[in-house]
């Protein structure tokens, strides 16, 4: 039987769909899909500045695994870029930090232990998880 | 209550940063006291594990709160360990008008 993989740690997911090439007609079946998990080892390691070690411990993962990750998903760029694919995003194998919307606000937020369910700045109840 | 604010300038009409750990200055707000303390980045252009280990200075300060238009992995981590509440506002909003409604 298969090994179950292991959920990748995710602290934030992304706040949009994707990306799209500018001054292309659509391109139907050019797509490229990314994972939660390459999005933030590509974030951790080239927008973060952490080297692959650190950056691995943080999303729960060995290194070598790491690193297939973040290969992959540096590839999937270069194939976006040059082949001007649009580029979605899709959940993958991820465990996803909580965060919480306000409905009438529209900011996003942590709720630490002990603290009320409801919106910091407008004290409003009607909440929904952010993702 | 006291908050941090991350901005791109020291003064209360500034926007808010882009990225917390990445951002020019702080802003803590206390609301009882009703005082704010600017104070500039030295990490900004550090990766995030090093602006990491100067994030004490926030919770010796007391924070409760940090307000920002996004935040790096290791600082969320970081912040959560410590129960200080993260807030994420749209880019162009002003320090002020979050001290308004913290008042």
């Amino acid at each position: 039987m298969a090994r179950t993989k292991k959920l990748r740690q995710i602290q934030m997911a992304p706040q949009f769909c994707g990306f799209s090439p500018d001054g292309l007609l659509k391109n139907k079946g050019k797509e490229v899909s990314i994972t939660f998990a390459e999005y933030e080892a590509l974030n951790l390691c080239d927008y973060e500045l952490m080297t692959q070690a650190e950056a691995a411990v943080v999303m729960n993962v060995s290194r070598p695994t790491f690193t297939r990750i973040y290969e992959s998903v540096r590839r999937k760029i270069a194939k976006a870029f040059i082949e001007g694919c649009t580029i979605t995003f899709e959940t993958g194998n991820a465990d996803i930090a909580e965060w919480y919307k306000c409905n009438s606000c529209r900011i996003s937020f942590t709720i630490p232990q002990g603290k009320a369910h409801e919106c910091p700045f407008c004290k409003n109840t009607d909440i929904n998880h952010a993702q | 209550m006291k908050i941090v604010i991350a901005l791109n300038e020291n003064k209360l009409d500034s926007h808010i940063a882009l990225q917390f750990g990445k951002s020019q200055w702080f802003c803590i707000y206390d609301s009882v006291a009703d005082t704010n303390e600017y104070i500039q980045n030295p990490m900004q252009h550090s990766s995030s594990i090093d602006f990491c280990e100067s994030a004490d200075l926030f919770i010796e300060k007391g924070i409760q709160a940090a307000v920002a238009t996004r935040f790096g992995s290791k600082i969320i981590e970081y912040f959560r360990s410590q129960n200080v509440q993260m807030i994420m506002t749209e880019p162009n909003r002003q320090a002020n008008s979050i001290i308004n409604i913290i008042k």
